[in-house]
């Protein structure tokens, strides 16, 4: 029962947490001084300054553009695009799947290298190997994505010729597989098509590696601090005392207290690389949302952005939502 | 939105708690801990030429940053033109001095806005409490719920795609950060006898505020100031790299690297990788500062 | 084969450990001797602070990472523990000798469900199945006098209560039947029946697996219930090793008797004025050679600044102090 109301406080927070930042969204962009379209278009007349006003809903009270922006927004109607002429809606459906394979392979990358460097840092607190954790965690985070994606396409691509060239996620000369799943690589297997799974792998390669390059030294580091924090604690010391082998303490206990910890970071992070696909994608031209939401923003496609915003912002509280609901599950104490 | 900031959201999920606190050491002794750090060193030490090149660089370089010469386009770095030239022939070393000066000015308006909101706010919220407390954590909470880069896309996209929304954008983006860690540590203090004895003698809250509790948070609202640095460089950069923010052809750092990308795929990898790699260091200076700063002030967090 | 060592179970010679602090290094114990018949339950009182809790933690090489065995020897059965690598002490841990250390529910995991804490140790070193061990887990559980052991098998730590918490440990401890049970301030932070309780536990526990114990504590009436001889640490040193009567009835150290004397004494109508005198001494600041009572003591002389001896007062008293030097 005392479980309900923990998930029930929870869930009512992040409704409020999305109605709040929707509401802002709204209020950002329909109390600012100026015509939004004016703003953005050139060459208006008079009359079609009228028209798209008519057209926008923006000649009607506040209270009424609010009820409508909202109604619109349950209902999945996130507006049109003026750049693509359809619904936003279907422009990010059609443009989703690429991102997410994008997003899994990177956290996927860097969940593998993170977690394990991370637990032979915390283990061997102090030593070479944790102080070159240390700097490869400091220079990760302070290295720009794009840039990085730029480097990896002119030694990959350019000099070694290993890697395809950044310019979508299949070359031209392939066809498409079904989609199934929606992730190139696994669609081109399932189709049986060899070539065009490995095509498709030399396309995703980079700019994974990328993003896994952004979101390791995060998860490097809270699986470092989370494991020291968790090696110190009694139990460690009980489970020693009774004679069990230290690398499966580590493993077992260790592991297990510190993967609370670990996933929510990584369950961010995910959420981040999504949305933050922005640079990624624009370097190598991946045809996902993010890449969507650059063109728009170049063509100040005013209905596309704001969806961005708001999916994204969706995203997120979504994901702390689920972190915490997972908080429940796996640590018992807090049901109590 | 970049991934220096996501480790510090990522952290803020259980980082409400109080922290200790140092007491002020005389100088002599930071600066001894200060220099133990080898780390932070190099932080400080890449930071120091930054600034004197911001400073003095553009005096001490000839060379006009905005300069084109078309006959001269795309050359790689050769004695002549240190970095090599971009699409239009301009000089990329004397650009990038010249963008290491403008970014330099931006971040630390940006990282200046984001701490005295944040002291501010922060202070107020912990110190009265209340209702005022409640509004500005739920807001708070609202905010940290996206990234400052996303915050700045929107932003930019609906207010104008100029400098000061940029600005602006970022600096109250990061606020959150700054703002509940200064209402932690006022928490802590806000109940000391020192704070009950000058309640009781009456002075004001504001006196309170600004004359005992502020100081005290001020070591660790600096090793989050440097931070905000690093957040900032690569947030404007990236900002920038799409578009918004400094446009063409002032030189920014962000912006040249956009400018080179296309020539990647052709091998002409100076455009993008000398403004790029700056980015990098810069970052990577304002990382390390705050990193060591924070270690330094509050030891329990690091890791 | 084990090498014999004349009776001794546990025999620590010289032994000093170091403890690395912000504030500089401090010898938290100092080259102490001190010895565990098999057989005859040992205690070991000391405020906290002297030291007693850190020799329990070296002998089972368990020490914090700040501290270290900066000499001497733990002869355990005659095989020397300080020579061995994590790995052979692994094997000694909880097979020969076992720790029951006070903060028991931290000292569980709270994201384990008991039972499987206790059913992994039969796993994992004595190889039993999955099947076999959670039996054997639900029977321990009985046998350390938990009610309902199926279900409470089942149960996660916080949801014990303390004293629970402690069988759980005694029971995980002896679990595979060590030599030896070291136990640390076992009921510290227990209700006076729990205590009285547990105590009998590990009295019968020990009667039925022929177990010694060694018993760590600050309290001196739990030592004279439970300890056939006893040694009295103070900062870092032990001053007096004696039988407990010996030690209640003729105590030669002037700590010890000044300990005893802060005890309230049922028999007296009043309360012992004469409680303990000031405060235990800065580790920062302990004297590197003599004794380190000699701040508090009431009897001390010149001669106390120099190295003290250990000095055999009776056929098994000993006592380190410069008073009773002509009596060796």
């Amino acid at each position: 029962m005392r479980l309900f109301k923990f998930y029930a406080q929870r869930t009512g927070l992040s409704l409020l947490s999305l109605f709040g930042a929707i509401t802002f969204i709204f209020f950002l962009t329909h109390l600012m001084p100026g015509n939004p379209i004016i703003a953005k278009v050139t060459m208006a007349t008079p009359d079609y300054i009228e028209q798209v006003t008519r057209q926008l809903g923006l000649d009607k009270p506040l209270h009424e553009q609010y009820i409508d922006y909202m109604s619109n927004l349950v209902q999945g109607d996130l507006g049109k695009s003026w750049v693509t002429n359809r619904q936003v809606a279907d422009d990010f459906r059609d443009r989703l799947p690429a991102s997410l394979e994008l997003a899994i392979y990177g956290t996927i990358l860097s969940l593998a290298i993170g977690i394990p460097l991370g637990i032979l840092a915390a283990v061997n607190q102090d030593s070479w190997l944790d102080h070159i954790t240390r700097v490869i965690g400091s220079i990760g985070v302070s290295t720009p994505a794009f840039w990085l994606g730029l480097i990896l396409i002119y030694f990959f691509f350019f000099k070694l010729e290993w890697a395809a060239a950044p310019l979508g996620r299949l070359s031209m000369k392939f066809t498409s597989p079904q989609e199934v799943t929606g992730m190139m690589t696994i669609d081109t297997l399932l189709a049986g098509d060899l070539a065009a799974f490995k095509n498709s792998v030399a396309h995703v390669v980079l700019p994974a590696i990328t993003l896994a390059f952004i979101e390791m030294p995060i998860i490097l580091r809270i699986t470092r601090a989370t494991m020291v924090d968790v090696l110190n604690q009694d139990y460690i010391t009980t489970a020693r005392a009774v004679g069990l082998p230290y690398r499966r303490i580590v493993l077992q206990d260790g592991l297990k207290n510190s993967l609370i910890s670990i996933l929510t970071i990584a369950g961010l992070i995910f959420a981040y690389l999504v949305a933050g696909s922005l640079l990624v994608e624009r370097v190598f031209s991946w045809p996902g949302i993010g890449l969507y939401t650059f063109q728009a923003l170049t063509n100040n496609d005013y209905a596309a952005i704001q969806a961005f915003i708001i999916l994204t912002t969706l995203l997120y509280i979504s994901i702390n939502w689920i972190v915490d609901i997972l908080y429940g599950v796996v640590d018992p104490r807090v049901r109590t | 939105m970049n991934q220096s900031e996501a480790l510090g959201m990522g952290g803020g999920k259980g980082s409400g708690a109080a922290r200790d606190l140092k007491t002020h050491s005389s100088a002599p002794e930071w600066w001894l801990t200060l220099r133990s750090h080898r780390t932070v060193m190099l932080g400080i030490v890449i930071l120091t030429i930054m600034v004197l090149i911001a400073v003095i660089g553009p005096f001490v370089v000839e060379g006009d940053p905005l300069k084109t010469n078309l006959k001269a386009n795309r050359t790689p770095p050769n004695a002549e033109y240190w970095f090599g030239t971009d699409e239009v022939g301009r000089d990329i070393f004397v650009r990038v001095i010249y963008a290491i000066r403008l970014d330099l000015m931006l971040v630390l308006v940006i990282a200046g806005i984001a701490t005295v909101l944040g002291a501010g706010l922060g202070l107020l919220s912990g110190y009265v409490g209340g209702t005022l407390d409640q509004v500005i954590m739920r807001i708070t909470d609202i905010m940290m719920a996206f990234p400052g880069f996303l915050l700045a896309i929107a932003v930019t996209a609906v207010l104008g795609n100029n400098l000061r929304t940029v600005v602006l954008a970022l600096g109250f983006a990061y606020a959150p950060v700054a703002i509940r860690l200064v209402r932690a540590q006022v928490l802590t203090m806000r109940d000391s006898q020192f704070v009950e004895a000058s309640r009781a003698i009456g002075t004001p809250g504001w006196q309170i505020m600004s004359y005992h509790l502020f100081p005290l948070t001020l070591s660790i609202l600096l090793a989050q100031a440097s931070l905000f640095l690093a957040w900032s460089v690569l947030d404007v950069a990236g900002l920038s790299f799409l578009g918004l923010g400094i446009r063409p052809p002032t030189p920014e750092l962000g912006s040249m690297t956009a400018e080179g990308a296309e020539f990647i795929v052709t091998g002409e990898w100076w455009i993008s990788v000398f403004p790029g790699l700056v980015i990098m260091l810069m970052a990577l200076a304002f990382t390390l500062l705050g990193d060591g700063l924070r270690d330094i002030f509050d030891p329990r967090h690091k890791g | 084969m084990m090498v014999d060592n004349n009776g001794k179970l546990l025999e620590l010679q010289n032994l000093s450990i170091c403890l690395d602090t912000q504030r500089g290094k401090v010898d938290v114990v100092d080259r102490i001797n001190f010895t565990v018949p098999r057989g005859v339950s040992v205690g070991l009182v000391g405020e906290s602070g002297s030291g007693k809790s850190m020799t329990a933690l070296a002998v089972m090489q368990l020490l914090p990472k700040a501290a270290s065995i900066a000499g001497g020897r733990i002869l355990f059965q005659g095989e020397d523990l300080t020579a061995k690598n994590d790995d052979e002490m692994q094997k000694v841990r909880g097979f020969k000798i076992s720790l029951i250390f006070q903060t028991s529910k931290t000292a569980l995991n709270p994201l384990m469900r008991v039972g499987d804490q206790i059913a992994r140790v039969y796993v994992q070193r004595l190889g039993l199945s999955k099947k076999d061990a959670w039996e054997k887990t639900v029977e321990l559980l009985g046998a350390v006098g938990i009610a309902q052991p199926d279900r409470r098998a089942r149960s996660f730590p916080h949801h014990l209560s303390g004293g629970m918490a402690q069988r759980v440990m005694i029971g995980m401890m002896l679990a595979c039947n060590p030599r030896l049970l070291i136990a640390d301030e076992p009921t510290t932070g227990l209700d006076v029946t729990t205590e009285a309780q547990i105590l009998d536990l590990i009295r019968d526990m020990r009667a039925e697996q022929g177990i010694t114990l060694m018993l760590i504590t600050h309290d001196l009436g739990l030592v004279a219930a439970n300890c056939e001889q006893v040694g009295v640490m103070h900062a870092g040193h032990i001053v007096e090793y004696s039988p407990v009567r010996a030690l209640f009835y003729d105590p030669k150290h002037p700590y010890t008797r000044m300990f005893l004397s802060s005890i309230p004494r049922p028999d007296r109508a009043e309360l012992s004025e004469s409680s303990m005198v000031g405060q235990a001494p800065d580790p920062y600041h302990l004297p590197t050679e003599g004794c380190r009572f000699i701040s508090r003591c009431p009897e001390r002389m010149e001669r106390c600044s120099q190295p003290v001896p250990w000095v055999k007062v009776d056929e098994e008293h000993q006592v380190f102090c410069h008073l009773y030097q002509e009596a060796a």
